[in-house]
């Protein structure tokens, strides 16, 4: 009998356990959070409010309070704006906030909305312009920028490019030819490219595609309306023959010697393309009357510089420019909680190298940001941007692009994307290739 | 009163034939586009006021060429303006006599088109505006290319994918000639088509539409079909395309009219060139 009240005892103790466990447990569910700028792209005049709307759904099976805090960061994380509201979600339930920030000047803000209830905690991180054609950034141009740039093009024309070019017959389609060019390049340094051709027609309006950071170019067979040169730069993809740096060492190689720059061959490897494409264009059925200069992050810049230093390209496209403004984006870099890329790689550099200054890393790179070049380029020009892209600080590309002196200039924010455009751009972009290049529609 | 003869038709079907090169999406800004065209049209029967088809009495036939050209240019991104001009002949037997044959310009048209709106560009919400003016006279030549007055046309267009490679195009829209009989009519028409192949050369489509006119003018003119004053019909076609180079498309057209009120019945085809540059 004894044996049975023990055992009921500890029976009764173990069940107590049990529910005092399962209280102490917290429910099980999510918050779904969709926040909508009051502007569909997120970009605000300096004279308007930042307005949101934040649709709030809770599929918990318990009701929550809370607060939902609101920010406004300077782009480099300096808080200029706080506020606070509180939140009572029902089971299940669902919940709309309209926010409203007091208008900014002109410049790129972060705006984070933290959730706080009672079994919850978030922060949803968004981006937003304001009057980004007002931006202005500081510019550093050396004054024998101009010396410079045409001493290297005048050296560059000492080289004999020795164009050749192979028809790659496995690559080649029923629509599509397909060439692999190779030729000499600044320093004597053999570089290669892809060439498509529409087998269809002539006369083809010419895409000049330059790499991203080590992106190993292709053959582009998917633009039935243009012909594409896509170059490989040194060091990249099929042009690795006398220099081949290890990727995340590319945009350090020799960078204490402004002459010696990976960059210094890089761009005038770009001009040296175009070259090709002018010299030979006619033999490929290209209209060389309209050629684009185009990329994305490295090759915005390189698309910048090239439509910049040669006044044969006929227009100039653009997604997420890398390095624009080097001296703000080492800045915004270097100011979240772990340094991004690329200037984390610069900052790593820095550390192992200290007589190698920061400030001496800039005035080489003043030689190399896109921002001293954007001001000669005379033609069309569509940049893309990332409002939420961490390589590229928008406030950087807003500052160059605002540098642009041509009329016929024009931007799209892709509001909720980092590195990367959305869908709705690149139909854009397709039809503005269209447009600029005079390619029917 | 008004001698009115066949020839709107050829207005009628040039600009259903323009309509169908440009859709309702926009040309684009510094482009053009430039379409000549050949259409044959032969009608024996017509449908009386209250829609019975009435076969055309032994010996009767109404047949007519026509040559046609329309352009059209990109003016801004949205907005694109376009013309349309034509010279037609015709030849008819009525009870085997067969009457004198007449040849000459018809309507040119001068319209300004607008996007409106689109989605994810795919899809183009726009309106178009046309003046319709005839290069001939009726009552000194004795015979009419089209309605030989003035004319107005406000139309709204939507078009553009519809699933896969398929795409569509739907409009509709109001027409009034200047004349104190009118007509005033409704026109519309839907046009569904698809590539045959990956490559998109080749290519099919349908339509069908129609005008629905009024008038205080009850004329009906047998030898033409879509010549009509009080009364509607309604035309379906058939049509292939083949894409040479993005630059140069031909494309063949059949097409007949499958019902009608107070209205010719015919049927017939069109040859045309898409030049765009």
């Amino acid at each position: 009998m004894f044996k049975i009240i023990i055992l009921g005892c500890l029976l009764a103790f173990t069940g107590l356990c049990d529910v005092h466990a399962q209280e102490s447990e917290d429910p099980k569910g999510e918050i779904l959070i969709d926040t909508r700028p009051g502007n569909k792209s997120a970009i605000y005049s300096d004279h308007s409010s930042i307005t949101y709307k934040l649709n709030v759904k809770s599929t918990y099976n318990v009701k929550q309070d809370g607060k939902l805090t609101y920010e406004l960061l300077t782009d480099d994380w300096k808080k200029v704006y706080s506020s606070s509201r509180s939140v009572r979600l029902g089971k299940m339930g669902s919940g709309t906030y309209n926010i409203r920030i007091p208008h900014q000047t002109s410049g790129i803000y972060r705006v984070h909305f933290m959730f706080n209830l009672t079994y919850y905690d978030d922060t949803v991180k968004r981006v937003v312009a304001v009057s980004p054609e007002k931006i202005k950034t500081e510019s550093f141009m050396p004054v024998d920028f101009s010396e410079f740039w045409s001493k290297s093009i005048d050296q560059l024309h000492k080289v004999a490019p020795n164009y050749k070019v192979t028809e790659d017959e496995k690559k080649s389609t029923r629509d599509v030819k397909v060439y692999k060019v190779e030729m000499r390049s600044y320093n004597n340094v053999p570089i290669r490219g892809w060439l498509t051709v529409p087998t269809e027609g002539k006369n083809w309006p010419v895409i000049y595609k330059l790499p991203g950071y080590n992106i190993a170019m292709q053959p582009e067979t998917d633009k039935p309306d243009f012909a594409v040169f896509s170059l490989d730069v040194r060091g990249n993809g099929m042009s690795r023959d006398m220099v081949a740096p290890s990727s995340d060492r590319y945009n350090l190689t020799n960078i204490e010697n402004r002459d010696l720059y990976i960059y210094h061959g890089v761009y005038m490897d770009c001009i040296r393309g175009l070259d090709f494409i002018m010299n030979q264009g006619q033999e490929y059925n290209l209209d060389t009357k309209h050629v684009c200069a185009y990329g994305g992050s490295q090759g915005a810049t390189l698309a910048i510089v090239t439509a910049a230093l040669d006044k044969r390209i006929t227009a100039c496209t653009f997604e997420l420019p890398l390095y624009a403004d080097m001296h703000d984006a080492y800045r915004i870099g270097t100011s979240y909680p772990k340094t991004t890329w690329p200037i984390n790689r610069f900052q790593e550099y820095l550390k192992a190298h200290r007589t190698f200054t920061t400030q001496r890393f800039l005035s080489i790179w003043d030689y190399y940001d896109p921002q001293n070049f954007i001001s000669r380029i005379k033609v069309p020009v569509l940049m893309g941007v990332g409002l939420l892209d961490e390589f590229c600080p928008p406030r950087c590309s807003f500052g160059m692009y605002n540098k642009l002196t041509t009329d016929q200039k024009e931007y799209i924010v892709a509001p909720d994307k980092a590195h990367e455009m959305n869908f709705d751009y690149f139909m854009f972009q397709l039809l503005w290739f269209k447009e600029s290049l005079r390619a029917p529609n | 009163m008004k001698k009115l003869y066949p020839f709107t038709v050829l207005t009628i079907l040039f600009l259903s034939v323009g309509t169908h090169v440009y859709a309702g999406w926009p040309i684009g800004k510094y482009r053009k586009i430039f379409t000549p065209s050949f259409t044959y049209y032969t009608s024996k029967n017509q449908w009386d006021r209250q829609g019975n088809k009435i076969p055309g009495g032994p010996g009767t036939r109404f047949n007519a060429f026509s040559v046609g050209l329309y352009g059209g240019v990109g003016i801004s991104r949205r907005a694109d303006l376009l013309a349309s001009i034509n010279v037609t002949s015709q030849s008819s037997r009525v009870g085997g006599s067969s009457l004198p044959s007449v040849s000459g310009l018809g309507d040119a048209t001068l319209g300004l088109s607008y996007n409106l709106a689109q989605w994810k560009y795919k899809r183009f919400l726009s309106i178009q505006g046309t003046v319709i003016a005839p290069l001939y006279t009726v009552q000194t030549t004795g015979n009419t290319l089209g309605y030989g007055v003035l004319g107005l046309e406000g139309k709204a267009m939507f078009s553009g994918q519809l699933a896969g490679p398929s795409y569509f195009n739907a409009e509709a829209g109001f027409r009034r000639y200047f004349d104190d009989k009118g007509p005033n009519q409704i026109v519309y028409s839907l046009t569904v088509g698809s590539p045959l192949d990956k490559r998109k050369k080749h290519q099919i489509s349908a339509d069908i539409g129609g005008v629905t006119s009024h008038s205080a003018n009850e004329t009906i003119t047998p030898i033409n079909p879509n010549l009509v004053y009080d009364g509607y019909y309604i035309k379906g076609s058939v049509n292939y395309g083949y894409k040479f180079t993005n630059k140069l498309s031909l494309f063949g057209s059949a097409f007949t009219t499958v019902a009608g009120r107070n209205a010719a019945q015919g049927s017939g085809f069109a040859l045309f060139a898409i030049f765009k540059f």
